[in-house]
């Protein structure tokens, strides 16, 4: 008897073992993969067109750039003339942000950067493998589609959402959808992704966001440019937000 | 830089449209951005203030004022500039406008410096409701309004590294501002560093009317939610306003000339502590509080209402008189354009964020004498325009400071359209 259960459980053991080994080690290459669509370099330059739907119909129009580097540094410069001067820098778990008419950059938390209709954190964050590890939950579809169902919770502080349900397509890893969770626990948003064209690579071309906290409200962001580009270092310090230099890259 | 053009109301207004009209031609065809400004005002007397007086209150707190304001800013290369077409309406039927270059300014990356000269915004400094280290741009922390700065002529040098930034200033002379505020020639230097994830500033300013102020001050964001801040300022000579009838030995309660003067004094200082949590519902709150040794104290605040009395006390036996003694109290109403009314101050703000929308609540505090300043305001933000509405009210016991003013309340109401 005692043989038996021996045998149960070391069976037990190894299969867990194996099944966590298994995951992990494939949930980050899943998540690099699934990077892989939606940034086309380390150094990379994405600007996004944003329009914000309130009960079906369009409420607002936004314009951003947003200049990606590695080691978590990303600049966002908002483009709409009704923003225009508004600029935020993201250092790993940092932020600062000018507002229009100041001159004077002000450190902010993690929450305030998710205030306003399109928060700067769904557009400055475009990389789940640098913040999150995770594990497969499942294997499921979606619209006919065969999926991996993946539970991503954050690594780091400063990330706009402390878990990420996942689903990424089962043979290219491309992502799918998404519900972006709070850390209350609370369901802040569900991602859909759409793939097409950007600057000649398929890539996700859109990423439509159903805000569950503010029924009936959708943000579209659609990626009109991902491309490499370098800026200088000097222009991720918070002191260089207040540079018109900025406006000629 | 203000250049008046002229004061007919109609014309100005035809002139407006017709400059509205083109400038929308021209900004579609260059990168100009422009930006059109209307707020409007209407204020409440405060008749039992005894700085009240009928014809001076009129001119100084007008019951209604409009003010519209046509932006441009553009960059071409190493050029930049931002100005403003603004006409400005009183209820007392004057109207005026006016051209103004807010900041005209030239910059340009030479190896790893940042080279600016001309007319160009600075601002430096920690805080919400004042900012001690503001003492390059002085910007007036109490407007309910958010409006264009003007910048100062300056040439800066500035370094950046990845966590740190140095900014040298030479600051040219400007006549043309309120005597308090700190528009003297002068050299300055600020240290930005962050270390240890907390924002490090520190400032250094020689010049001939302050001799010499230093201060530091820092920003730690403690988790999602909370973050802390505070700053000092020392300053070696500051600037106060003096109104030389409270002297005990003057018996007469009315000056021939202006009784207010400027008078220089040693060893200023000032400090800011604040602490702000916002929630992932949009909810806010900030706290700060602060003291000012170059403010003035209750006592002469008290001392200044007692004269006010006098004087209008003066006026009612002696008719003859009325006119000086409203001189006079007008000449005392200048005590309230100092940065802070009383030494110590603290403001409670609640805010909430919602669906383009902001509601908050500013509770302006003087535990000294009690005296209170509440403003409720909502702010509205559409795909090309925003909209902000504001009240103000002044409270506290009638010998209160904010409760001297000669204004009860006001609100206010602002548009702005971007094309």
């Amino acid at each position: 008897m005692y043989r038996t259960l021996s045998i149960t459980l070391l069976t037990t053991f190894f299969l867990m073992t194996c099944k966590t080994g298994f995951a992990n080690e494939d949930v980050t290459t899943m998540l690099n993969k699934a990077d892989s669509y939606r940034l086309s370099a380390d150094e990379v330059r994405v600007d996004s067109e944003i329009r914000l739907f309130k009960h079906g119909k369009l409420d607002k129009e936004r314009q951003y750039s947003v200049f990606i580097k590695p080691g978590r540094r990303s600049l966002v410069l908002f483009r709409h003339a009704a923003e225009k001067g508004q600029r935020m820098l993201m250092l790993d778990d940092k932020f600062w942000m000018i507002l229009p008419r100041s001159r004077r950059p002000i450190r902010i938390t993690a929450n305030q950067k998710l205030l306003g209709e399109a928060s700067s954190g769904d557009i400055a964050t475009l990389t789940w493998g640098e913040d999150y590890q995770g594990e497969v939950l499942e294997e499921t579809e979606i619209d006919n589609i065969a999926v991996y169902k993946l539970m991503l919770s954050a690594k780091r502080k400063g990330v706009s959402y402390k878990k990420i349900i996942l689903y990424l397509e089962r043979e290219r890893h491309v992502p799918v959808q998404a519900e972006l969770y709070l850390s209350s626990g609370k369901l802040a948003k569900l991602a859909h992704f759409e793939m097409g064209e950007v600057d000649g690579r398929r890539m996700v071309k859109r990423m439509i966001l159903e805000d569950h906290l503010q029924k009936n409200r959708q943000t579209v962001i659609e990626y009109t440019t991902i491309r490499p580009q370098t800026i200088p270092d000097k222009a991720y310090n918070p002191y260089y937000l207040t540079k018109n230099a900025l406006l000629d890259w | 830089m203000h250049y008046w053009i002229g004061s007919d109301a109609l014309t100005m207004r035809i002139k407006i449209l017709q400059l509205l009209f083109f400038l929308c031609i021209v900004t579609s065809a260059f990168a100009i951005d422009l930006e059109w400004n209307t707020n409007i005002l209407y204020r409440e007397h405060d008749t039992q203030s005894p700085f009240y007086t009928e014809s001076q209150t009129k001119n100084d707190f007008p019951r209604r004022e409009s003010h519209q304001e046509i932006s441009l800013s553009t960059t071409y290369k190493h050029l930049n500039f931002s100005g403003s077409l603004n006409y400005h309406d009183l209820d007392k039927g004057e109207a005026q406008f006016e051209g103004e270059i807010h900041e005209l300014y030239f910059e340009k990356s030479i190896y790893e410096l940042e080279i600016s000269m001309g007319k160009k915004i600075v601002e430096w400094g920690v805080g919400f409701a004042y900012r001690p280290l503001d003492i390059i741009q002085n910007e007036d922390r109490r407007k309910l309004l958010s409006t264009h700065d003007e910048g100062r002529a300056l040439i800066s040098l500035e370094y950046f590294t990845s966590d740190s930034a140095w900014t040298f200033l030479y600051l040219g002379p400007d006549n043309n501002k309120s005597s308090l505020a700190n528009m003297d020639e002068a050299f300055a230097v600020q240290f930005f560093a962050l270390i240890h994830s907390v924002d490090f500033l520190a400032i250094l300013k020689v010049s001939e009317q302050h001799k010499l102020e230093s201060g530091v001050g820092f920003k730690s964001v403690l988790n999602d939610q909370w973050s802390v801040y505070g700053s000092f300022l020392y300053q070696r000579r500051y600037r106060q306003y003096l109104n030389h009838l409270l002297d005990a030995h003057t018996n007469f309660p009315i000056a021939a000339g202006d009784p207010v003067t400027l008078r220089s004094r040693q060893h200023g200082y000032k400090y800011l502590l604040g602490l702000n949590w916002s929630g992932i519902s949009g909810w806010s709150i900030l706290f700060e509080t602060w003291y000012d040794n170059t403010a003035h104290k209750k006592e002469t605040w008290q001392a200044l209402e007692n004269l006010s009395h006098r004087q209008h006390a003066l006026a009612e036996n002696q008719p003859a008189l009325i006119e000086a003694v409203s001189a006079n109290i007008r000449a005392s109403t200048r005590y309230f354009s100092a940065d802070n009314l009383l030494e110590w101050n603290t403001l409670l703000r609640l805010s909430y964020d919602f669906s383009s929308q902001e509601v908050y609540m500013d509770y302006l505090f003087t535990p000294e004498d009690k005296g209170a300043v509440i403003t409720l305001g909502h702010r509205l933000e559409g795909n090309r325009y925003n909209t902000e509405f504001g009240l103000r009210r002044f409270l506290g016991p009638k010998s209160a400071a904010y409760a001297l003013l000669p204004q009860a309340w006001f609100v206010v109401f602002s548009f702005n359209w971007y094309f």
